[in-house]
């Protein structure tokens, strides 16, 4: 069947049921917009990540007076001379840490100082601010277990304490963003399936006609079902385009708009067009892909074309 | 040409078999009349010659391949070699008189060239030369079947089957169309024709088959329709 024979069938079909077309383009351009959002949401996240867990470090407090005696520490005595080497070569050869610091009591005090206050500071006495030992793991995800565990376990150390967690809130709101726009993408998207299936049946009801002369001329199936299956790829990719929109404005007038302020301090990353073009993209040709499934399936299985 | 061999079709709906054991032979380039009450078989045999439907048993034999245990992926080929036309004519009302003819060529890929060429040729055969840009709705009954005819034929098929071709039309239009179907039958295409017109199948004097409830009743050489029918 030539191309051209092909597409004046497609473009009948589509103009036939304008009203269907156009609802089935917009709900695959919600689907898909949706989609698109939660993979932009997801690179986000990760791109987050990637910008704190750089800046994250992981705290080995060693014993001080204070935490002698203290009810869930170890200490039993204020950390040596001797101890806190030690530890310093333990994280010279640890083959997870990338970079280390040695924060002394002294100077823990004096930078308590700058943040409280000398009074508050004076008046909680000695030890309130501990040495302790400052390290940049090279992968925080990976090592931070292993190296909780093994340094706890070391002499004149207090504890280990991961400066992760206080960014983990922010992290569970975008992920529940994410999937909160996944599910919403699946349901969107299941919906735009249904009605997808409803047109083409609708269609090929309409074209029984046009099929049936079709098939008893020598037509194959698969050239009677091909036009409503390119109508389907077409509205799917009329919805991506769409979408591609949505996705647009969602990074311009949320992102670079609402939270436009935090994006220039560099507190949250920024999206740019290739993250949207991506995402549009991805969007677009599962959305193609996953109306040819389900116009071939509806063809084969409900209308037996 | 065709066989069909100790031919069954049982319908699931249905509480007796619409063919039960038919055998019947059709030599190239015949002109046979199928006859029979509604319901006697004559639809089934033509069904069965398309490969709409696949017979419960026997053989169907159409220029030398049994179709029955043809695969699916090879009906389209067995049909690009079969005309069909019906009483209903079924033409496309949004296509021209042109288009009608040339979709038959255009779904099996032949080329714009021979579709310039075969349309107007088949137009011209059929008497509908002038009326190529018409559209169904501006044509009469006996017109609309000619199109179909022209459809049917374009493609020049070695067996045209018509189901009732006149069964709209008045006997004047009727006849016309008869003889545009006897000169087709004379370029050395074997039509089968299930009627009901017993002026037709008289004035032709042409191979009748009939059947009755599934089974051949008569098979005789230059026929008439019957007595009391």
């Amino acid at each position: 069947m030539r191309a051209s024979f092909l597409m004046s069938g497609v473009a009948t079909g589509l103009r036939r049921n304008v009203s269907m077309t156009v609802a089935l383009v917009l709900s695959t351009a919600i689907s898909l917009a949706f989609l698109g959002g939660a993979f932009l949401i997801g690179k986000e996240i990760n791109k987050f990540k990637t910008l704190y867990e750089d800046k994250i470090n992981v705290s080995i407090f060693l014993c001080s007076n204070i935490s002698v005696g203290q009810p869930g520490s170890p200490c039993k005595a204020k950390v040596t001379q001797a101890q806190t080497d030690a530890i310093g070569a333990q994280l010279a050869n640890d083959p997870l840490v990338k970079s280390y610091s040695y924060i002394s009591e002294a100077q823990a005090q004096s930078r308590g100082k700058q943040l409280l206050g000398d009074k508050l500071v004076n008046e909680a006495g000695a030890g309130v601010f501990p040495a302790s030992y400052t390290v940049k793991l090279k992968d925080l995800k990976k090592g931070y277990a292993p190296l909780a565990v093994e340094y706890a376990k070391a002499a004149g150390v207090d504890g280990v304490q991961n400066q992760d967690d206080s960014l983990k809130t922010m992290l569970n709101l975008f992920d529940s963003a994410k999937w909160g726009a996944r599910v919403v993408a699946l349901i969107v998207g299941i919906c735009a399936i249904i009605q997808m299936a409803n047109t083409i049946q609708v269609a090929a009801a309409q074209r029984r006609n046009e099929t049936g002369i079709m098939r008893l001329v020598g037509a194959s199936r698969l050239m009677t079902q091909l036009p409503f299956i390119i109508e389907a790829m077409i509205a799917a990719l009329a919805g991506g385009l769409i979408a591609l929109l949505f996705d647009w404005a969602g990074k311009r007038f949320i992102l670079d708009g609402v939270f436009g302020e935090q994006v220039s301090r560099g507190v949250l990353p920024p999206l740019d067009g290739n993250d949207i073009i991506v995402a549009g993209g991805v969007g677009m040709i599962a959305g193609i892909v996953l109306a040819a499934l389900t116009a071939w399936g509806t063809l084969r299985l409900a209308v037996r074309l | 040409m065709i066989a069909l061999q100790n031919v069954t079709k049982i319908y699931p709906a249905s509480t007796r078999p619409a063919l039960d054991g038919v055998s019947l032979d059709i030599e190239k380039g015949e002109f046979v009349f199928l006859i029979g009450a509604s319901g006697s078989g004559k639809s089934s045999v033509l069904r069965l010659l398309l490969r709409e439907d696949a017979p419960t048993k026997g053989s169907v034999i159409v220029n030398g391949k049994d179709i029955a245990k043809l695969p699916s992926r090879k009906v389209p080929e067995l049909r690009r070699g079969i005309g069909c036309v019906f009483q209903d004519f079924r033409l496309l009302p949004k296509k021209t008189v042109f288009e009608n003819v040339a979709f038959a060529l255009e779904v099996i890929n032949k080329s714009q060239r021979s579709i310039k060429r075969g349309v107007p040729e088949v137009l011209e055969m059929v008497g509908l030369d002038g009326k190529a840009h018409r559209y169904p709705n501006e044509l009469s009954g006996g017109e609309q079947q000619r199109v179909a005819i022209a459809r049917a034929f374009v493609n020049r098929p070695l067996v045209l089957l018509a189901d009732e071709p006149t069964g709209n039309l008045d006997p004047d239009t009727s006849q016309g169309i008869m003889g545009l179907l006897e000169r087709i039958n004379r370029k050395g295409t074997t039509i089968v024709m299930a009627t009901h017109d017993n002026n037709i199948v008289d004035a032709m004097r042409r191979r009748v088959i009939e059947l009755d409830l599934g089974h051949v009743v008569r098979d005789q050489n230059r026929g008439v329709y019957g007595i009391g029918r």
